[in-house]
């Protein structure tokens, strides 16, 4: 079936939407959407996307500020702003930008949770990979290493200022806690011909002491949200709504974003190079819905 | 952004009759995506020449000759040195998109508003609209003639092919020459011409220079 730029905006955006409840129900919030099982759900992320759809979902940033208020001493400020700067400036290289009614106040959120209030949040879920991220805050408290820990337990290796881009920490945070764990035996550290970065030793022993079923599934929901929001954002305003070559042409801007959001879902993006000027709309845009029903669980 | 690291390396697509009007139109969008300015610009060579279906052949690029200051119905023409950032930036986009070449719109031939243009150029022009912001004029058959045969002088390539589709009459001939003689005034290059214009069958104009 033939794809309208159109009928294309309003299926990503339907679709974005149900990604964040998924998320949100995740948290504890009381959705019809189903509860996301597979991949860690990432708190900054999260909210930072909330923000920029809150237009499209005004009750989004209602519930983001009422699981602050609840929630508090979660969530990081300085990760918060280096993912809206991300996506901030992601959105302005594609000529588009969000309107971000609302970040102020969650910024004040933020900023009052990360200043340590005693309550901390216990998932309100069963304990799986979805909630991993807040359990390992727990576990951690509000620093680098929960976030690294995890993303080590998907069984990468990877260099610190990798981790750190993976994880959105700054790469100094990220070295010192990865020389810590190497020193204690906890990480492997890069070798000098072998080894291409760190890596987490005994994975499975601690996948089984944190009652996770296999590998985790890491996403990097910062980047990823990021791209997709910016491809939202760009389908809703002129010139590009509704013009199949221009989305064609931003598509094929963010092929390399795409094509690597794809890889964790073993999904592919077609080649740019396969179908000339606004051709590429119909294939592009398909692989990008698919993309996303697949993180909506559908 | 655009990526041009994609741009050499897919489909080698050329201008031809049946896409022209889809790049011209996909090079407004992606103006239209940067700059509220509008752009009026001379193509010349083979793109004009298909575009008019005066030689339906491919090419690899778009010749931009000249700006086009638009007022009051009329136009005037203004030199280019260099295209701005946006357009350029415009240009490469629509490169990598239906994979042209890099350098697929240039300005070749500004340089030939220095030396001078046949009398009467501007009224010979077709103008082509896309959208709100790109006007495409394209010069007429006798200043194809004018130019071709300047090209094709002193060589045996596409110009000559050009030429002999153009089919030009002798007094056509005969004006083109003398005007081409204006572009390079050496004793020379009127004998190089006399005798271009012998072999293609124009020995009665050679005779008249």
């Amino acid at each position: 079936m033939q794809l309208s730029p159109n009928s294309f905006r309003d299926s990503l955006g339907e679709r974005l939407l149900s990604v964040l409840w998924r998320h949100w129900s995740v948290l504890g919030v009381s959705t019809h959407s189903t509860m996301e099982d597979r991949c860690p759900v990432d708190l900054e992320a999260l909210l930072v996307a909330t923000v920029a759809l809150g237009e499209r979902d005004r009750r989004l940033p209602k519930l983001a500020e009422e699981w602050l208020a609840v929630n508090s001493g979660m969530t990081m400020t300085a990760r918060l702003e280096r993912m809206h700067r991300h996506l901030k400036k992601l959105a302005e290289q594609h000529r588009t930008e969000f309107v971000w009614e609302g970040l102020d106040r969650l910024r004040e959120l933020v900023s009052a949770s990360s200043l340590g209030s005693s309550r901390r949040a216990a998932p309100s879920r069963p304990a799986g990979p979805a909630t991993a991220q807040i359990m390992l805050r727990n576990l951690f408290g509000i620093n680098a290493r929960a976030d690294v820990l995890l993303y080590l337990l998907s069984g990468v290796t990877n260099s610190s200022a990798g981790i750190a881009r993976e994880t959105w920490f700054d790469q100094k945070a990220v070295y010192r806690v990865l020389e810590s764990w190497s020193n204690a035996g906890v990480c492997a550290r890069p070798g000098k011909a072998s080894a291409a970065g760190y890596r987490l030793l005994r994975t499975q022993q601690w996948l089984a002491l944190l009652d996770l079923e296999g590998p985790v599934r890491w996403i990097n929901w910062g980047s990823t949200l990021s791209t997709l929001l910016t491809i939202l954002q760009a389908s809703t305003t002129l010139p590009r709504a509704g013009d199949a070559y221009l989305l064609s042409s931003l598509l094929r801007d963010l092929h390399g974003e795409l094509a690597t959001t794809a890889v964790p879902w073993d999904l592919t993006m077609p080649d740019p190079r396969s179908s000339p000027g606004e051709e590429y709309f119909q294939p592009a845009a398909g692989a990008v819905l698919t993309l996303i029903s697949a993180m909506a669980g559908e | 952004m655009t990526d041009l690291s994609l741009v050499d390396k897919v489909l080698d697509m050329k201008l031809a009759p049946d896409n022209i009007e889809k790049i011209f139109s996909a090079l407004e969008r992606q103006i239209s995506l940067r700059t509220g300015e509008r752009v009026a610009i001379v193509v010349c060579g083979g793109t004009a020449l298909a575009m008019l279906d005066l030689v339906p052949r491919t090419t690899k690029d778009v010749d931009v000759l000249a700006w086009v200051r638009e007022a009051g119905g009329l136009v005037e023409l203004e030199r280019i040195h260099g295209f701005p950032d946006w357009l350029e930036d415009s240009a490469a986009a629509v490169a990598r998109d239906f994979g042209l070449a890099r350098g697929w719109f240039n300005a070749g031939p500004a340089s030939q508003l220095d030396l001078g243009l046949p009398d009467g150029f501007e009224k010979r022009l077709t103008a082509r609209e896309y959208g709100n912001q790109l006007s495409v004029y394209l010069i007429g058959r006798r200043d194809q003639v004018f130019f071709k045969l300047f090209a094709a002088v002193d060589r045996n390539d596409y110009h000559t092919q050009d030429l002999r589709a153009l089919a030009p009459t002798e007094a056509e001939m005969l004006d083109a020459a003398r005007w081409v003689l204006t572009q390079d005034v050496s004793e020379p290059f009127r004998m190089v011409l006399k005798d271009f214009l012998g072999r293609c069958g124009y020995a009665t104009v050679a005779e008249q220079l």
